[in-house]
């Protein structure tokens, strides 16, 4: 009787745990096995770690554009244009050096990529070199190429609401379905100066983004454990790095924190350690006085328009603001300088009586 | 290893009850030997040098336990030996737990600025301690003998209490370890182990991890609670906490029970108790017992009149309240419920009668106030909780935590609301079920073995348990 019961018990959990993980492989709304098949692709802004790996394996590419949300808005299409080839946009919202190593890792293991674009993000390099941007845990059991650790995959809640959802044709979740535009979240937003300094202390610049404090032996540390081996073991693969524009009240919170001396070190330190690396090319667009103090390009202090992201891309297409040991030296001094000429509250008051621009997408500009 | 992750339900929970069972049937010993060895790999898999900590634990108090279990047996106890042994476990737990705190508090007093030691907790140190301080009281007083080094590794390491409990007995432990009938697969206790733990995990991550963000989006914003943002946060924490802890509990006793060990209760709906005296009687079950009799009686219990008694009720609860961890929030939480227990001496003494809903009401209220405290990051954060409970800002019933804000909204995108209608059906079920006569283990022990259909009822409910296992998150004993 007992026995009986026992068996009933385990036989249906197995069952039933059978069928959701049949199911969840079926729909795969990740795309961890397959490029989406059974139903038309779905690219879910909030499950970009899990989502990105899958990618990685199964599209057809040969070129990586990767970053934070600086880059999720870089349009494969426009890269192509200026680059040739075919690009995929796998970047990742708040994005670590831990994530990025963790998802070049995968998409080289395919040897697909010849080419890799990443944004290069001060932030990405703080805290821990394990430290992933979310709380969560870092689901590293999709990044591999066993299927013998997927069952939090097939099994889990995340993936069989998604798979419902998918199956079901629902829309609860905010999804693209855009291969160009995958994280694009740009829609709906304005770029001008006035919206750029919104909500900003000028006495405590950080407190609107919280962005931790970084030590230059630490940001050394998680470039060498997640990096740097990607770099050394692929060289057929030509990785351009890339400083991403910030606005100036950036640098001048990075100075009000303490941070400014730390970061140009960074930057010195990091050029001297890809110089070697002949697959190794950084392009530097944070001294570039017409974008980085023009607020107008920008939606917040971090984040600026599509038209300049194109504009970055065709830049870097034409080889302009690669770095050089002088150039390197000379952007650190022009930084410095910057900075100080005015203060933060300054600059907020100039922003915020300066005239709307007539465009949603910000002023078309190639740095 | 987590009970509610997938390595421990798929893999090994299955291979350690089939391999016990297996060995079992040839030799008792190399049943108990294997699931030692299988416990201190249940233990080893977070952190492999924790593993050191607790075998150098093992093995210093088997060898006082020896020495005292000898020296009561020839009816010369030997006090020194005793006291030598209790100071090993209590610098043990000391240094890992309490020395930050100390040297905290000192340089506050003292002004000083003496570098923090920042050691890692090992898991469960705090249970493995009190369990073997037991043993050796025990011993000392022949109560408690242990001549085998297998049995007795077992005895502190058995994978369902290592972790989070229940604080064991070494006398209720050791014959059934011993008992070589008992390494053959019993299917009652199979039957009922099984359904005791579906339960245990389907209230840990059906109910507590629903509820969790609810509770702690409250106390990240409990400097500006409303009046009904404080009741939904304290409300919410009372029930992760009882879910929570009281899912692993069960776990741990359905995992124990299905090895044909029986470990003791260490829940009984304690939310339904009259008085505080009860809630005792019906929470953490084995602390409160520990405390009773290796705390309060040794320190001379109701025997030396009532003042001492009453001061007894504070000082032990406060020592509770410190075994949960090191900071003031545990050490107030700890005093508050001694306190409460002076309160109802003398509301006994004064003979009032409450109508027994609203004692249960005030009751549950009190705990749930008082494990504010316990949860807060600081005494600041409790009372910015509690002000809002008591209405001290006000009684509106305005919403201002902003993952709340849905429900005062009149469109909601669906996605959203499922989110937010599952936490909030996850909290009013919580509720109904903590104040249901009928709890997870007279479930487990009543249900009716004969109807394959309530087999296949559990078997759906442990399927679906383990879906929601995806986002595994610590339990909240796990840390103390």
């Amino acid at each position: 009787m007992a026995r009986r019961f026992f068996i009933t018990l385990v036989a249906a959990a197995v069952a039933f745990g059978a069928a959701v993980v049949a199911f969840n492989a079926w729909v795969d709304p990740f795309q961890h096995y397959r490029k989406a098949a059974h139903f038309p692709a779905r690219f879910y802004n909030a499950w970009q770690r899990y989502e990105n790996p899958g990618l990685a394996k199964h599209w057809d590419y040969n070129r990586v554009v990767t970053g934070s949300s600086l880059m999720e808005c870089i349009i494969p299409a426009d890269v192509d244009r200026s680059f040739g080839g075919r690009t995929i946009n796998l970047s990742v919202s708040a994005q670590t050096a831990y994530d990025a190593g963790q998802l070049l890792r995968t998409a080289l293991r395919t040897g697909k990529p010849r080419h890799v674009i990443m944004n290069l993000d001060y932030n990405a390099f703080s805290g821990a070199p394990d430290r992933s941007g979310f709380a969560e845990p870092f689901p590293t059991y999709l990044y591999d190429d066993s299927i013998a650790n997927d069952i939090p995959y097939v099994l889990g809640y995340a993936t069989t609401r998604k798979s419902l959802e998918t199956a079901l044709g629902l829309r609860w979740s905010r999804f693209s379905s855009d291969p160009e535009r995958m994280w694009y979240w740009m829609d709906g937003h304005r770029f001008h100066a006035a919206k750029a300094v919104e909500g900003l202390d000028p006495a405590d610049l950080n407190a609107r983004f919280r962005q931790p404090p970084r030590t230059l032996e630490g940001m050394k540390a998680s470039f060498e454990a997640n990096l740097a081996p990607l770099l050394e073991q692929n060289p057929g693969v030509r990785f351009s790095f890339l400083y991403a524009p910030y606005a100036i009240l950036v640098w001048m919170d990075f100075d009000q924190r303490g941070q400014l001396e730390v970061t140009l070190a960074f930057r010195e330190w990091l050029f001297e350690r890809t110089r070697g690396l002949a697959n190794v090319e950084t392009f530097d667009f944070h001294a570039v006085p017409e974008v980085v103090t023009d607020l107008d390009h920008f939606t917040d202090i971090y984040h600026f328009s599509p038209n300049l992201a194109r504009g970055i891309i065709e830049a870097m297409s034409q080889g302009r603001h690669r770095l050089t040991r002088e150039s390197l030296a000379a952007n650190n001094e022009w930084l410095r300088r910057a900075v100080r000429e005015k203060t933060p509250a300054q600059v907020i008051s100039e922003a915020l009586a300066r005239p709307l621009p007539p465009t949603l997408d910000g002023k078309a500009y190639v740095p | 290893m987590l009970f509610n992750s997938y390595e421990f339900l798929l893999v090994f929970l299955p291979l350690v009850v089939a391999g016990y069972f297996a060995i079992g049937r040839h030799s008792a010993l190399g049943a108990n030997v294997f699931l030692a060895a299988a416990s201190l790999l249940f233990y080893a898999w977070w952190r492999l040098d924790f593993v050191w900590v607790l075998l150098a634990s093992v093995a210093v108090n088997y060898a006082f336990g020896r020495r005292l279990s000898r020296d009561a047996a020839a009816g010369t106890p030997h006090k020194p030996v005793l006291v030598a042994g209790i100071t090993f476990n209590l610098v043990l737990l000391g240094y890992y737990k309490y020395a930050d705190f100390f040297i905290t508090n000192v340089n506050a007093l003292a002004g000083a600025h003496l570098g923090l030691l920042q050691v890692a907790l090992p898991l469960g140190i705090s249970f493995f301690t009190f369990t073997q301080v037991a043993y050796l009281v025990d011993a000392s007083k022949a109560k408690a003998a242990e001549y085998s080094a297998t049995n007795y590794l077992l005895f502190v390491t058995f994978f369902p209490h290592l972790l989070a409990g229940p604080i064991i007995h070494h006398r209720e432990m050791m014959p059934q370890f011993a008992d070589a009938a008992l390494k053959r697969i019993h299917w009652e206790n199979m039957a009922r182990g099984a359904v005791l733990f579906t339960l245990g995990l389907a209230k840990k991550v059906l109910i507590a991890d629903q509820v969790a963000p609810w509770a702690n989006a409250g106390f990240a914003n409990a400097g500006s609670l409303t009046f009904l943002d404080g009741w939904i946060t304290m409300l919410a924490y009372a029930m992760q906490l009882l879910f929570d802890f009281g899912g692993y509990t069960d776990m741990a006793l359905g995992a124990a029970l299905m090895l044909n060990i029986r470990l003791p209760r260490n829940f009984d709906s304690p939310y339904r108790s009259v008085d505080i005296q009860e809630f005792w009687r019906r929470w953490h079950m084995t602390l409160s017992r520990f405390l009773r009799d290796y705390v309060y009686i040794p320190l001379g219990g109701n025997r030396g009149g009532e003042a001492r008694m009453l001061a007894l009720f504070v000082v032990t609860f406060v020592v509770g309240g410190l075994w949960h961890g090191a900071a003031w929030t545990f050490v107030v939480w700890g005093a508050m419920h001694g306190l409460a227990l002076v309160a109802l001496h003398f509301w006994r003494k004064a003979g009032i009668a409450l109508a027994r809903p609203l004692a249960i009401a005030l009751t549950a209220f009190f705990a749930a106030a008082a494990f504010v405290v316990f949860r807060a990051a600081s005494l600041a954060d409790a009372w910015g909780v509690l002000s809002a409970v008591l209405g001290l800002k006000g009684v509106g019933m305005a919403l201002t935590v902003p993952e709340w804000a849905w429900m005062a909204r009149r469109v909601v995108p669906p996605g959203e609301l499922a989110a937010g209608m599952a936490g909030l059906g996850a909290l009013v079920l919580a509720l109904v079920l903590a104040f249901t006569p009928r709890n997870s283990d007279d479930i487990a022990a009543r249900i009716d073995l004969g109807r394959p259909r309530l087999g296949l009822v559990f078997g759906l409910l442990l399927a679906l348990s383990a879906v929601f296992v995806q986002n595994a998150t610590e339990f909240i004993y796990f840390i103390f």
